[in-house]
C-alpha cells in the first residue's frame, strides 16, 4: 500500500480523499491552488503545497505542477478526484512516466475509453444494447443533417469529450441541428479541447440509470448497483438516488449483471460508471462510461456499505478485490443532494462569497459531505458544488421524510444556495412518485418548483 | 500548515505598496466618513465601491462579540469599528489571462511581516519544483528588474526566478536543492532608493512564467474548468 498520496483535487472530493486516506493509514497531501489556500482539505492535510494561480489550467489542470508536487512531497501516487485530470490518458501516462501511481483506470484504458463514440462501439460489441445514433463522428453540417435524417428526429447533439451537459442540446428539425452544430462545436472546444461531436437518437421521458462497477487489475470486478440520477436540469444532475424507482428488481439485477460483464470483457479497471438511459417501457441502452470516482459515489456506499474511494486506492496499489458479488449486499434506500452555490430563483446562476454561518444536518441516515466552514470564502474560479447530503432509509418513504428534515436543518447563510429548490422538489408529487424523467425540469421550469405551496 | 512560517502568502511588492497607500486613505479618509454615517441613520449594513475596492461598515448584531466577527489575521483590514471590511473584489472567474487575486488583497497592515516594508521586494517561486540558486549570485549583487536570478526544476526543467525589482541581492530563504511551492518568498532584494511601481509590469514577473508546457508529456485540456457535474 502507498505511504503518501497526493490528493490533486480541492472542494469535497479533496477531503472524501483525505478522509479515506486516513482510514488507511496513508499520509496524504493536498495540492491546492492560491484560491483554495484556506479550503479544509488544505488545512486538515498531513500536508498542503500550492501548485500555482486560482486559474485551474495553471494549477489543478496542469500536469507538470501535480506531478512535481507529487514528487517533491515524496507522494508515490496521485488521486485525481473526479473533473480536472481524472480521465485524462495523457496525465495518467506523464504520472507513470515520472514512476508514480495514477489512482483510476491505466493510461491504456482510459485512451480505449476516452472517445464517447467509440465507447458505445466496444460496449454494443460486447452485448450491450446502445442508442441509434450517427455513424461515428460528424465531418460537417451536411453529415450532421444526412445522419439526424437517417436516426429520426428528436436527435441529441453531443461532444464525444467531456461530460456535465456542456456541447450537448436536444433538437427537433434540422433548422434546429444547423443552428445548433455551431453552438455546441465552440462549446465543446471552450470546454474540452474537443468540438468532435455525434448525435443519438432522443428517447423522449427518458431516465438516466447508471451501474458502478469495480473491477481490479486481475480482471476480477463486481457491480455495486445502480443509481438513478433522472433529476437533472441541462443535462447537469441535481438529486441522485438508489434503488431506480424506474426498474423492478429483476430488471435492476439484469442491468447490472449485462454492465459488469461486458466492462471486464472489454477490459475496464479501476472504479467506473456506466451510464444508461431507460426509456418508457424499461428498455435500457449504454450511453457512455465514466472512468472516475463520482459525485454521486455516497449514495452507492450508503446501501452497500463499501467505501469505494478506499477501494479505488486499494486497486491501483495492485491488491485483489478481495470480495465477490455475493459479498456485495444491498439494503434500503438513499438520495444524494447536490448542494451548490447557486440562485436558483435567477436562472442558478452561480454565487461566490463568504459563508456566515454553517451548521451541517445529522440523525440517523444522514450524511453530509462538504468542504464548507462558517468565514469560508467560496472562491468564483471553480465549479459551484459546496457540499452533498446524503441521506439513507431503510425504504423510499422513510429517506424522503429524512431528506425533508435534513434539509430544513442545514443551515449556509452569507451565500445563495439551491436548498430550497431541493426543499420544493421533495413535496412534488412526480418526484415523491418516483416518475421524474431527465426533462421534466427543463420542461416545465426550475419556477414551477419555486412556488410556495400550501 | 498555517503554522508553517514558509508558507505565508507572498504578494507582488508592488501591489501590495499600490494597497498600502489606497487602504491608508480608505481608512484615513472614507472610514469615519461612513461610521459617522451609519451611527447617525441607525443602517444595519452601508456598502460603498470605488474601483476594485469595496468598502463595507456592518453593525454588530446583538449578542455577537466583536472577537467572533474580526476577520482572520492577514486577511482584512479591520480599522474603525471592528465591524468594518475593506477588501478588493475578486475578479470574475473569466478574466481572460486568468490572474489570479492577491489572496491577501486588503492585508499587510502596516508592520506585516518582515521583509515586506517598502524598502524591500521579495522574488518568489513561479512553480513546485526545486529551488537552484544562481551561481555567481552573491549579497550584496545589484540585481534589475528580470534579471535571471535563479531557477526552480520542475520534472528537470528550470524555470527562471527573476527580480521582481531593480535591487540588491539580500537574504537567501530557501537552500539550494530546497523544494519549493509556487508562490514561496525565496530571495529577498534590499531596494534602492524610492520604488518604482511599474517596475515588475516591465519586467515580467517571476511568478507569472507559465508552468505548463514543461517536462510532463501530459497535454492539460484546454479552456475551462471541468465541472464535477459531469460526474
Amino acid at each position: 500500500m502507498f505511504e503518501r498520496v497526493l490528493i490533486a483535487n480541492r472542494g469535497e472530493i479533496a477531503l472524501r480523499i483525505l478522509r479515506a486516506c486516513r482510514t488507511m493509514g496513508i499520509g496524504a497531501v493536498v495540492a491546492y491552488s492560491e484560491a483554495d489556500r484556506d479550503s479544509l482539505a488544505a488545512q486538515l492535510a498531513d500536508e498542503a503545497i500550492c501548485i500555482g494561480p486560482a486559474d485551474a489550467k495553471r494549477s489543478y489542470l496542469s500536469p507538470s505542477a501535480l506531478i512535481s508536487a507529487a514528487i517533491v512531497t515524496g507522494c508515490e501516487a496521485i488521486h485525481p478526484g473526479y473533473g480536472f485530470l481524472s480521465e485524462d490518458g495523457g496525465f495518467a501516462e506523464a504520472v507513470a512516466a515520472h514512476g508514480l501511481t495514477f489512482i483510476g483506470p491505466s493510461a491504456e484504458v482510459l485512451e480505449r475509453f476516452a472517445s464517447k463514440e467509440a465507447s458505445r462501439s466496444l460496449m454494443a460489441r460486447h452485448g450491450l444494447p446502445t442508442i441509434p445514433g450517427s455513424d461515428g463522428m460528424l465531418s460537417d453540417d451536411a453529415h450532421a443533417l444526412s445522419e439526424a435524417a437517417r436516426v429520426g428526429y428528436p436527435v441529441l447533439i453531443k461532444p464525444s469529450a467531456g461530460g456535465g451537459g456542456k456541447g450537448m442540446r436536444m433538437v427537433r428539425t434540422p433548422r434546429e441541428l444547423e443552428a445548433a452544430l455551431r453552438v455546441c462545436r465552440s462549446e465543446a472546444r471552450a470546454a474540452f479541447g474537443d468540438d468532435s461531436l455525434y448525435l443519438e437518437k432522443w428517447l423522449e421521458d427518458n431516465r438516466h440509470v447508471e451501474v458502478q462497477v469495480v473491477v481490479d487489475r486481475y480482471g476480477r470486478g463486481v457491480h455495486m448497483g445502480e443509481r438513478d440520477c433522472s433529476v437533472q436540469r441541462r443535462h447537469q444532475k441535481i438529486v441522485e438516488e438508489a434503488p431506480t424507482p424506474a426498474l423492478p428488481p429483476a430488471s435492476r439485477t439484469e442491468l447490472c449483471e449485462r454492465a459488469i460483464a461486458a466492462v471486464v470483457a472489454a477490459g475496464y479497471e479501476n472504479v467506473g460508471t456506466l451510464e444508461f438511459l431507460v426509456d418508457r417501457d424499461g428498455g435500457f441502452y449504454f450511453i457512455e462510461i465514466n472512468c472516475r470516482i463520482q459525485v454521486e459515489h455516497p449514495v452507492t456506499e450508503m446501501l452497500t456499505g463499501i467505501d469505494l474511494v478506499a477501494t479505488q486506492i486499494r486497486i491501483a496499489a495492485g491488491e485483489p478485490l478481495g470480495f465477490g458479488q455475493e459479498d456485495v449486499t444491498s439494503s434500503g434506500h438513499a438520495f444524494e443532494f447536490r448542494i451548490n452555490a447557486e440562485d436558483a430563483e435567477h436562472d442558478f446562476r452561480p454565487q461566490a462569497g463568504r459563508v456566515d454561518r454553517f451548521y451541517a444536518p445529522g440523525g440517523p441516515g444522514v450524511r453530509f459531505d462538504s468542504h464548507l466552514y462558517a468565514g469560508y470564502e467560496v472562491p468564483s474560479y471553480y465549479d459551484s458544488l459546496l457540499g452533498k447530503l446524503v441521506v439513507w432509509g431503510p425504504d423510499r418513504p422513510s429517506a424522503i421524510a429524512r431528506s425533508k428534515a435534513a434539509l430544513d436543518e442545514l443551515v449556509v447563510d452569507g451565500i445563495t444556495t439551491n436548498r430550497a429548490f431541493h426543499r420544493a422538489l421533495l413535496e412534488n408529487e412526480v418526484f415523491v412518485e418516483g416518475r421524474v424523467t431527465t426533462n421534466l425540469i427543463d420542461r416545465i421550469g426550475t419556477a414551477a418548483f419555486l412556488v410556495p405551496r400550501n | 500548515m498555517a503554522d508553517d512560517p514558509e508558507k505565508t502568502p507572498v504578494r507582488d511588492p508592488q501591489d501590495r505598496l499600490a494597497d498600502h497607500a489606497t487602504i491608508e486613505r480608505l481608512a484615513d479618509d472614507l472610514l469615519p466618513a461612513l461610521a459617522a454615517k451609519l451611527g447617525a441613520n441607525g443602517l444595519g449594513e452601508l456598502e460603498v465601491r470605488e474601483g476594485t475596492w469595496r468598502v463595507r461598515l456592518r453593525m454588530p448584531a446583538d449578542g455577537e462579540t466583536a472577537a467572533a466577527r474580526r476577520p482572520a489575521p492577514g486577511r482584512q483590514a479591520s480599522r474603525g469599528t471592528d465591524a468594518a471590511r475593506v477588501e478588493r473584489r475578486r475578479p470574475n472567474a473569466s478574466t481572460p489571462d486568468g490572474t489570479a487575486p492577491a489572496p491577501a488583497a486588503a492585508t499587510d497592515a502596516p508592520g506585516g511581516p518582515p521583509g515586506s516594508g517598502p524598502s524591500r521586494i521579495i522574488a518568489t517561486s513561479p512553480a513546485v519544483g526545486y529551488f537552484r540558486p544562481k551561481a555567481d549570485l552573491r549579497a550584496g549583487t545589484k540585481v534589475r528588474a528580470g534579471d535571471r536570478i535563479g531557477s526552480v526544476d520542475v520534472l528537470g526543467i528550470g524555470q527562471d526566478l527573476v527580480a521582481p525589482g531593480d535591487g540588491l541581492v539580500g537574504a537567501t530563504l530557501v537552500a539550494a536543492g530546497a523544494p519549493v511551492e509556487y508562490g514561496q518568498a525565496v530571495i529577498v532584494l534590499e531596494q534602492l532608493g524610492e520604488p518604482r511601481p511599474n517596475a515588475t509590469r516591465e519586467a515580467g514577473v517571476g511568478r507569472d512564467v507559465p508552468a505548463d508546457d514543461l517536462g510532463a508529456a501530459g497535454t492539460a485540456p484546454g479552456g475551462g474548468t471541468p465541472a464535477p457535474g459531469a460526474a
